[in-house]
């Protein structure tokens, strides 16, 4: 985790406005964790790539490049990485959630 | 007292993922810019139509639709529009793509806060100052061209001139030179690009049914005419009327279309009462038109009503080393289409590209790429790959056409040297002999000696890679 990005976007709009948006960081991060579980093509290769741009930009630099790998992983149809990559993708996910998790419940009157 | 915040001052944001739009609109209001969000290419759509913004930050990735056409679709309507397209794919390949189709700029994500500023303040300022709407005349490119060499350079700039203007183009250039995408590139430069281009090839049509194709009919005006037909000129009302091939277009028309030009009016076949149609037209041929006049086939006053503005085609030959980009953007486009692999031209085929003369211009560059596709696979096209038939300047020269590429060798020195090296030799050793001479004649230019030999360069490719393979046998057998 690059804690020098994560801090400065999730500052962007004001203390006022973190809650907020990691509020909605969660919802898109669920979202996303659900469809990196599914069997559908598509629906994976355009959840890893909404996931790499969203993870990158809070500084989540390793979990962006655990998307972009699997997402190549789709498009080159190499299937023999694909069910570890799936797996370390989901576990980035989660890692990143519990971050946000905490992140939220820090600033708890 | 703050002024009220013009439609077009609006940012309008169109990013899909809701904590990203959450973090761009933050740092654009905090800036003091007013921002509107939407998160589908179709909400985005509706709200350029209405806001007709200035600046448009623009995902390429939309859930229902591609970002590249919505940006081209806002272009098309607005041209002085300052396009930020955001992007996860960082491709260099993707970027050029972008900018030449119109892109002010080109976000990779992750960016933070600053560049997105940066990216927005620049593209605001650039518009205060920018005259023609896309693209600025100081950048290489114009879409949907490819090529930055001399010679299109000078057709860009005169399409960027012309394509604000009202004036009749008139394109000439051998057939396969890209006149109907000039034709095109006018049209989307001009303010006229919202509205419908449609193209005519006056040489598809049966002469009978031109009359009809081009001005409409009338139900029942002639046999089979079983519905009204709306006609060419009437469906580019507001827009640009395309008419290809126009030498073609039999004299009779020609003096219906000349009526039309004069009065902007059109009657359809069966109708008595004419029409106002506002069109703008663009007209193409690959013949010499003086020609056609002086032999009476083309109406000289029709030729100087359309000949206003005239923009030669250069052919492929002519334009330096854009043969290769067009190649290996092509070559990589079609590969994707075909399942194939390939992604670049290796040196030596690239080097014959550059020396043949593509008679059939970009077309024919399409057709060898299309030919080295489908019946090769690999990443790289080499000689061996190409078409047989893919001949040098000797073969295709017209008959009355000066050859001084292959001027010959003087007969007296080719009479004296050649025998005395060539007794006793066998005939595969005479053929090495010469080809080998040739190449070392010309610098070791495998497609140069091709053109003194007057053979494909991948002949000569074949024949080197078959010698390398004896040599090597005989070298590891101990010959001498």
């Amino acid at each position: 985790m690059n804690c020098s990005t994560y801090e400065r976007m999730l500052s962007v709009g004001g203390e006022a406005f973190r809650p907020a948006l990691v509020a909605q960081l969660l919802v898109d991060l669920a979202r996303l964790r659900g469809q990196i579980d599914a069997d559908d093509q598509a629906m994976l290769a355009r959840a890893a790539h909404e996931l790499k741009g969203l993870a990158a930009t809070i500084g989540a630099e390793s979990l962006a490049d655990l998307a972009q790998n699997f997402g190549e992983s789709l498009e080159t149809g190499a299937v023999s990485d694909r069910p570890r990559l799936q797996v370390d993708v989901a576990g980035g996910i989660d890692s990143l959630i519990g971050i946000l998790r905490a992140d939220r419940g820090s600033r708890v009157a | 007292m703050t002024e009220p915040v013009q439609a077009a001052d609006t940012v309008l944001l169109i990013e899909d993922t809701t904590s990203l739009q959450m973090m761009y609109q933050a740092a654009l209001t905090r800036a003091g810019l007013p921002v509107e969000v939407w998160g589908t290419a179709a909400d985005g759509i509706a709200a350029f139509d209405r806001l007709q913004p200035d600046v448009v930050l623009l995902d390429l990735a939309l859930p229902d639709g591609s970002g590249f056409d919505v940006m081209q679709q806002m272009l098309a309507q607005k041209p002085r529009t300052a396009v930020i397209v955001i992007t996860a794919n960082a491709s260099i390949n993707k970027a050029v793509e972008l900018m030449r189709a119109g892109a002010q700029e080109f976000l990779v994500k992750p960016f933070d806060d600053q560049r997105l500023l940066a990216a927005v303040q620049n593209a605001r300022q650039a518009l205060s100052h920018r005259a023609p709407p896309m693209p600025a005349p100081e950048e290489p490119g114009l879409a949907p061209f490819i090529g930055n060499s001399p010679a299109m350079q000078a057709v860009y700039g005169k399409i960027r001139s012309v394509a604000r203007s009202m004036a009749t183009v008139f394109i000439t250039g051998e057939s396969g030179t890209g006149k109907e995408l000039c034709a095109e590139a006018v049209h989307r430069a001009s303010p006229r690009a919202a509205r419908p281009l449609i193209a005519l090839n006056c040489g598809a049509i049966p002469a009978d049914l031109l009359e009809s194709e081009v001005f409409g009919h009338l139900r029942g005006s002639f046999t089979g005419a079983i519905n009204d037909k709306l006609g060419a000129a009437a469906a580019a009302d507001g827009g640009t009327l395309f008419l290809d091939e126009i030498c073609e277009m039999d004299l009779n028309l020609q003096t219906k279309l000349l009526r039309f030009l004069q009065t902007s009016t059109i009657t359809p076949v069966g109708a008595t009462r004419p029409r106002k149609v506002d069109v703008r037209i663009v007209c193409a041929t690959n013949r010499e038109p003086m020609d056609e006049v002086r032999a009476g086939r083309f109406r000289e006053d029709l030729y100087y009503r359309l000949h206003v503005v005239p923009i030669h085609m250069p052919p492929l030959r002519t334009r330096g080393e854009d043969v290769i980009l067009i190649a290996e953007r092509l070559l990589v486009e079609m590969a994707r289409e075909e399942g194939r692999s390939f992604a670049r031209l290796c040196p030596d085929v690239r080097e014959i590209f550059r020396t043949l003369p593509w008679p059939g211009n970009v077309r024919q560059l399409i057709n060898v790429l299309r030919n080295v596709l489908v019946l090769n696979d690999g990443e790289v096209v080499v000689p061996a790959m190409l078409p047989p038939d893919l001949t040098p300047v000797a073969h295709l020269h017209t008959p009355d056409a000066p050859d001084e590429m292959h001027a010959p060798a003087p007969a007296q020195s080719r009479e004296t040297a050649l025998p005395q090296a060539l007794s006793g030799r066998t005939l595969a050793q005479v053929e090495r002999m010469v080809i080998e001479a040739a190449i070392a004649r010309n610098g070791g230019s495998v497609p140069r000696a091709a053109q003194e030999l007057d053979v494909s360069p991948s002949t000569l490719y074949r024949k080197r890679e078959a010698w390398s393979r004896v040599d090597e046998q005989a070298a590891s057998r101990g010959d001498g």
